[in-house]
């Protein structure tokens, strides 16, 4: 075995604590939602299939997009392939000249995430330090209120561009911003839960608005991968910014769940963050429970992907069978 | 030139690293918390059946 795994249990009790974090709220902006529906997923898939399925590059926003300057090298390469984006790595896409083909969200904060996509209504959200006290998104440190307005700028600029990959989940305060700033909509339901148990919120939230259900992988980046797994069906996906971790050195206060881990761990917080030695890296990087249960779905999630993954992330603790870890430069290049 | 190795291998045991097949105890600790439920993803998550989407089954009938 590769790397500690959690028992049976823990990822039980992992997924059913997210379950009950996320379907309350998920399913209420799913109702909230039911006036921005149009098209959905599979409406995408009937419009690409005369298309001859292509390689994805699939961003997401870990620490090592800016550390290993991923976008330089692929605007550098000419890649040719479909871009997905995470919503949180969009802003760092758009401000570097990279416009992405997809940029997808899932997340139901009704108040973090819209600030992905320039939030028309930042002063008036609860006070919250969370991009600030991480490594997100650089940008995001300083002048917040200065760089929202870029990005509303920049947004509205591009976005007839740009289809948007939304989960009936995320706020429709996204819909409605993303459909001002001239986005096509693609709509998708999370995959709460098996959707053959009696009190399913799978089903319930297919029964309303009947709309198809993907796989999350439990974060945004890995429904990302699913998404152009599935949908788009390339033949080779390519991730960046998916470290699952923080790089060496990281302070713990910097790290996403901080203020949770104060909780069980008031002495000493890093006891609840784990540090994982990357044999292609040969780093130790430093996780905590919920980037290490998105590394350890992924592992299962590789294994009945129909297209190969290559992690040309460069950081991080995602590797594995089926995952090819390799440099961004010569990933990109073989497959030009 | 690439300095990143190609393919997947098991790691041995590395000063600093993770053990192999086990949980510490203080991580274990995290499970027996309430703050459990604020430590989970982004969104829920399952798989089923070795499908990436599931399109109603018997509820488009």
């Amino acid at each position: 075995m590769a790397v500690m795994m959690f028992s049976e249990e823990q990822f039980r009790l992992l997924s059913e604590a997210t379950l009950k974090k996320t379907a309350g709220l998920g399913l209420q902006h799913a109702r909230e939602n039911l006036p921005y529906l149009g098209k959905t997923i599979r409406d995408l898939q009937t419009e690409l299939v005369a298309k001859t399925p292509a390689p994805a590059l699939v961003i997401s926003a870990g620490p090592s997009l800016h550390k290993r300057n991923s976008l330089a090298t692929i605007k550098e390469s000419g890649f040719q392939g479909q871009i997905v984006c995470a919503d949180g790595a969009f802003g760092h896409c758009l401000r570097n000249g990279l416009i992405p083909d997809y940029v997808l969200t899932v997340d139901p904060d009704p108040h973090r995430i819209i600030r992905w996509f320039g939030d028309p209504r930042l002063s008036e959200r609860p006070e919250d330090d969370y991009f600030r006290r991480q490594d997100l998104d650089p940008a995001l440190h300083n002048d917040e209120y200065r760089k929202n307005e870029e990005m509303i700028r920049l947004v509205n600029q591009y976005g007839p561009k740009i289809k948007l990959i939304i989960s009936t989940s995320a706020s429709p305060e996204i819909a409605k911003r993303c459909l001002d700033a001239g986005m096509t909509l693609y709509w998708w339901n999370p995959l709460y839960d098996d959707y053959d148990r009696p009190d399913s919120v799978s089903r319930a939230v297919f029964r309303l608005n009947r709309v198809p259900c993907m796989v999350t992988g439990g974060n945004v980046g890995t429904s990302c991968w699913v998404f152009a797994q599935t949908i788009l069906q390339s033949p080779d996906v390519i991730l960046v910014g998916m470290d699952c971790s923080y790089p060496p050195g990281t302070k713990p206060e910097n790290t996403q769940y901080y203020e949770y881990l104060k909780e069980i761990f008031p002495e000493d917080p890093a006891k609840g963050l784990v540090r994982i030695f990357n044999p292609h890296l040969e780093e130790t990087w430093l996780t905590d429970p919920g980037y290490y249960w998105y590394a350890q779905i992924f592992r299962q999630l590789v294994k009945m992907a129909p297209g190969r993954t290559h992690n040309c992330t460069e950081g991080g603790i995602l590797f594995g069978e089926g995952i090819e870890f390799r440099g961004l430069a010569e990933t990109l290049a073989s497959l030009s | 030139m690439s300095k990143f190795l190609k393919g997947n291998y098991e790691i041995a045991d590395k000063e600093g690293g993770g053990t192999s097949g086990t949980v510490n105890d203080d991580f274990s600790k995290v499970f027996e918390s309430k703050a459990l439920e604020k430590l989970g993803g982004s969104i829920a998550f399952v798989v089923k059946k070795d499908q990436f989407v599931w399109d109603g089954g018997d509820d488009v009938q």
